[in-house]
């Protein structure tokens, strides 16, 4: 097991546990994700992969155990503030706000707004129109990187389901977050798709952003993660180089022999 | 002219009943929540507009307008006016803040519940409120004094046009802002807006306020244009017209809530002739709960029609596209 | 001592009454996993209809089950109707239905009946005496007709093959869908069984309440729904501990704090348990 060096971390899950009823789905969870690094995390289903998601975005609260971004505690916080510290995420199946238009999802994605309180929304002082404008820029650029141009004026709900997904890692990506939690992005996407998708995370690499993906599909772990993390029953039973985890016995074994 | 009077009348009580709608409407369109007791701000915005105008006790006006209530502050009918709208958006504020987190039919149950209790004060507290008697003499500004009374219902009528207007430009306002844009992403997917750093619950709560303080300004055109106030006016069945001016109207269209508040009370208004159907006559003559009771079956008729048929409304919501201010093409990003 | 315990009695009476509408309540949740507005009319209907019946000559006693069958009928055709095809749509769309629902019911009633009370047709009944205690008929008459219905509920829900389907849709409405056990037949058993039990209701509030008004169902409706919530929600067993509570609340509440604020003492109730702990005091479904 290696693990990247401490002040290099971005988020760190220490000892993090939680059941439900009889079943405890995740069992002391240890790892780190390094800073500007893409780390996948894998594992067979029911690993816990997902409720793992939701425990250190704050969906849900752990029994046990610490969760921290850059060194800020999450665990106790609520899911927007810890959001609002830097923790952006995506679902694996797309929550997009359907009633709104492509556009105006993403601009929804921006946080620290003055003028998203009713009087900065009355009266819109400078703070909000110049923020509104930076968001303004940001999302068409992200249009532009995600290639929904054409489609901004549209209602979201008139989206396919990969563009749905490339839409909801857009409006991830209007917050700026240091660290992206992204769940199985690439779930039933066609092949174009996926390799745009790929080459989408690559580029946030290169951009700085910390990327913590769930995935099943293998090939795209080994070819876009520096670190890979295998969860199985709710541990962590290894972690490492794509190479080495691949080639991890105890791995192979908790694939049920299955090609990892 | 009395038909003029009369259909003056009706158009102030179907705008009024649109400011009403309109605080449903940011409660409910743009922030998604079920609110079942909006009745209970539109009494409460009522009674302080007319306590806080009503000349007080022991005053000359007070005997002379027969005062047998308790309370009555001789404010200006404006600054009542506002104090009603703040009133209303504190028991709004109050409510809310109980009842934010619950889920949407939880919450629909227990606005429900809090309204109901508020009647039972109003109706008990009769020091406050004179009970079933209600109280009358609340002042209608200006009135012979220079308006003479019988224009004095156009003058209302524009009066109300006037502040309709303004709340609706705020309205309409709020909702192209980022505030309302924060509000809509919670109504629409409330863990992926949180996701996204929305704070969910200090937004529901701000909205929900907000259409406290709109219908508690709906209690004050109400009671000035009447120039009485009373606990039996507030039931239950008022909150659900506003829930069908609403749906009618277009959940999401500020300007599609008070549309719909006009179309409902025209289609209210018209079952009033029923009375004048010879076949019906005998039925009314022997029942004279009839009619009226028919406009409240024909209200939830078109309830349940609504809802199945003609969820979207009138107006829809606005799909807002990106500004035209694009940057050339060949530009580097 | 002796109005205590007429409080007392008058308390358990009310609860009685409650909890008969709160078990059909109960029921038809556990299928359909929404507060039906429109609830209260078929306690409503209930009454009236055995006001008709007792008015066409027949005995209180089958007026009430005649009552009984017809409304339940009434409730599995309005379910079938209204409810079933938007049960997919959400929250807002059957909250707002059953509340136009109780509107159309309550309002025809009142456009047949008219708006000033009718006397419901029970026999005067002179109250027992017991040394020096009085002891009020009509409710020691209602608990025990309301434990009798309880029972057979009970046995109906833990002993027959039905009741045992029943349960499994309230656990579980997916699986149950799944595995073939929920058919319209159980569906449709649960609607009638839920209504039926709303007519016995309205009967049992008419013997309380005496006189009968259109707005008595809507009126009551609150009152089941803080008995409902109290119990927890789906679990009708929690509904006869949580309308005890709220009638007991109402009773004493009315005599020994502020005698106009009956019923609003059971809102209040309603609102501190959801507030406060909105599982309910039992938890879980039956």
């Amino acid at each position: 097991m290696t693990s990247p060096p401490d002040n290099d971390v971005a988020l760190r899950v220490a000892d993090v546990s939680k059941a439900f009823g009889g079943l405890q789905a995740v069992n002391h969870a240890t790892f780190d994700v390094a800073r500007g690094s893409v780390t996948g995390l894998i594992g067979p289903n029911g690993a816990g992969k997902s409720t793992l998601f939701n425990l250190i975005t704050g969906v849900i609260r752990p029994d046990g155990g610490r969760v921290e971004l850059d060194g800020l505690e999450l665990v106790g916080k609520p899911a927007d503030v810890i959001a609002r510290a830097g923790l952006g995420r995506t679902f694996q199946t797309p929550r997009i706000f359907a009633a709104m238009s492509v556009w105006e999802n993403l601009m929804a994605g921006g946080n620290a707004h003055p003028g998203e309180t009713l009087i900065g929304g009355l009266f819109p002082g400078r703070g909000s129109r110049e923020r509104e404008a930076l968001l303004r820029g940001r999302a068409r650029e992200l249009l532009r990187f995600l290639g929904l141009e054409h489609l901004a004026g549209g209602s979201a709900q008139d989206l396919s389901g990969g563009q749905r997904k490339l839409l909801t890692l857009g409006r991830a990506l209007m917050a700026a977050p240091e660290v992206l939690l992204l769940d199985e992005p690439a779930a039933g996407v066609n092949q174009t798709l996926r390799r745009t998708l790929m080459a989408r995370i690559a580029d946030l690499r290169a951009r700085g952003v910390t990327v913590l993906v769930v995935e099943h599909d293998m090939d795209l772990v080994m070819e876009l993660c520096d670190h890979v993390v295998v969860m199985h029953q709710g541990s962590v039973l290894a972690q490492g180089a794509p190479g080495s985890v691949q080639s991890d016995p105890r791995v192979i074994e908790a694939y049920l022999g299955g090609a990892v | 002219m009395a038909l003029a009077t009369f259909f003056v009348g009706l158009l102030t009580l179907a705008l009024i009943y649109g400011v009403l709608t309109l605080g449903l409407h940011v409660q409910f369109g743009l922030a998604g929540m079920l609110n079942f007791g909006h009745v209970a701000f539109f009494a409460v915005g009522a009674f302080t507009s007319a306590l806080l105008s009503l000349p007080p006790k022991g005053s000359e006006a007070y005997l002379a307008a027969g005062g047998q209530y308790q309370l009555g502050y001789g404010l200006p009918v404006p600054l009542a006016f506002l104090a009603a709208g703040l009133a209303g958006g504190l028991v709004a504020l109050l409510i809310g803040s109980t009842s934010v987190r619950l889920g949407s039919h939880y919450l629909a149950v227990a606005t429900f519940a809090m309204a109901e209790i508020l009647r039972s004060v109003l109706t008990n507290e009769t020091w406050l409120t004179r009970g079933q008697f209600g109280i009358s003499g609340v002042p209608q500004p200006l009135r012979s004094n220079p308006i003479p009374a019988e224009l004095y219902p156009f003058a209302y009528l524009a009066a109300t046009v006037v502040v309709v207007a303004l709340l609706l430009a705020v309205s309409v306002r709020l909702t192209s802002s980022p505030f309302g844009r924060a509000l809509r992403a919670v109504r629409e997917d409330e863990t992926a807006a949180r996701a996204l750093g929305k704070p969910a619950p200090g937004l529901k709560l701000r909205a929900f306020a907000l259409g406290g303080v709109l219908a508690g300004f709906a209690g004050s055109l109400w009671t000035h244009s009447l120039g009485i106030v009373h606990v039996g006016q507030f039931v239950p069945i008022i909150t659900f017209q506003v829930w069908l001016a609403l749906l009618l109207g277009g959940r999401g269209n500020p300007i599609g809530a008070v549309v719909g508040a006009l179309v409902l009370m025209a289609i209210t208004e018209s079952t009033r002739f029923l009375g004048n159907i010879p076949f019906l006559e005998p039925l009314t003559r022997r029942n004279p709960s009839f009619v009226p009771s028919l406009r409240f079956v024909v209200v939830g008729l078109l309830l349940i029609l609504v809802v199945r048929y003609f969820p979207r409304g009138l107006l829809p919501e606005r799909l807002r596209r990106p500004p035209a201010d694009e940057p050339a093409p060949g530009r580097q990003p | 001592m002796t109005a205590f315990l007429q409080t007392l009695i008058f308390g358990l009476g009310t609860g009685a009454v409650i909890s008969v509408g709160a078990v059909g309540l109960s029921l038809s949740y556990g299928v359909t996993r929404f507060i039906n507005f429109s609830y209260g009319e078929l306690l409503t209907l209930g009454a009236y209809l055995a006001f008709v019946a007792v008015s066409l000559g027949l005995s209180l006693p089958v007026a009430s089950l005649l009552a009984m069958v017809v409304v339940g009928l009434i409730g599995v055709v309005l379910a079938r109707l209204l409810f079933d095809p938007i049960l997919h749509r959400g929250f807002l769309s059957l909250l707002v239905t059953s509340v136009g629902l109780a509107f159309v019911l309550q309002n025809a009633v009142r456009m047949i009946f008219g708006s000033s009370p009718t006397r419901f047709p029970l026999p005067p009944l002179r109250p027992w005496r017991i040394g020096a205690l009085i002891v009020p008929k009509v409710p020691v008459l209602v608990i025990v007709i309301a434990a009798l219905a309880m029972a057979c509920v009970h046995l109906l829900l833990r002993y027959t093959r039905m009741g045992k389907m029943m349960r499994a849709t309230s656990d579980d409405a997916a699986l149950a869908k799944a595995s073939g056990i929920v058919t319209g037949r159980v569906l449709a058993t649960t609607w009638f069984l839920s209504a039926a039990i709303a007519a016995l209701g309205g009967v049992l509030l008419g013997m309380t309440q005496i006189a009968l008004q259109p707005v008595m169902g809507w009126g009551f409706l609150l009152v089941v729904f803080a008995a409902v919530l109290l119990g927890g929600i789906g679990n009708p067993y929690g509904a006869m501990l949580g309308a005890l509570i709220v009638g007991l609340g109402i009773e004493f509440g009315a005599a020994y704090l502020a005698p106009d604020y009956g019923h609003a003492f059971a809102f209040l109730l309603l609102v501190l348990v959801l507030l406060l702990r909105p599982k309910g005091l039992l938890r879980g479904s039956f």
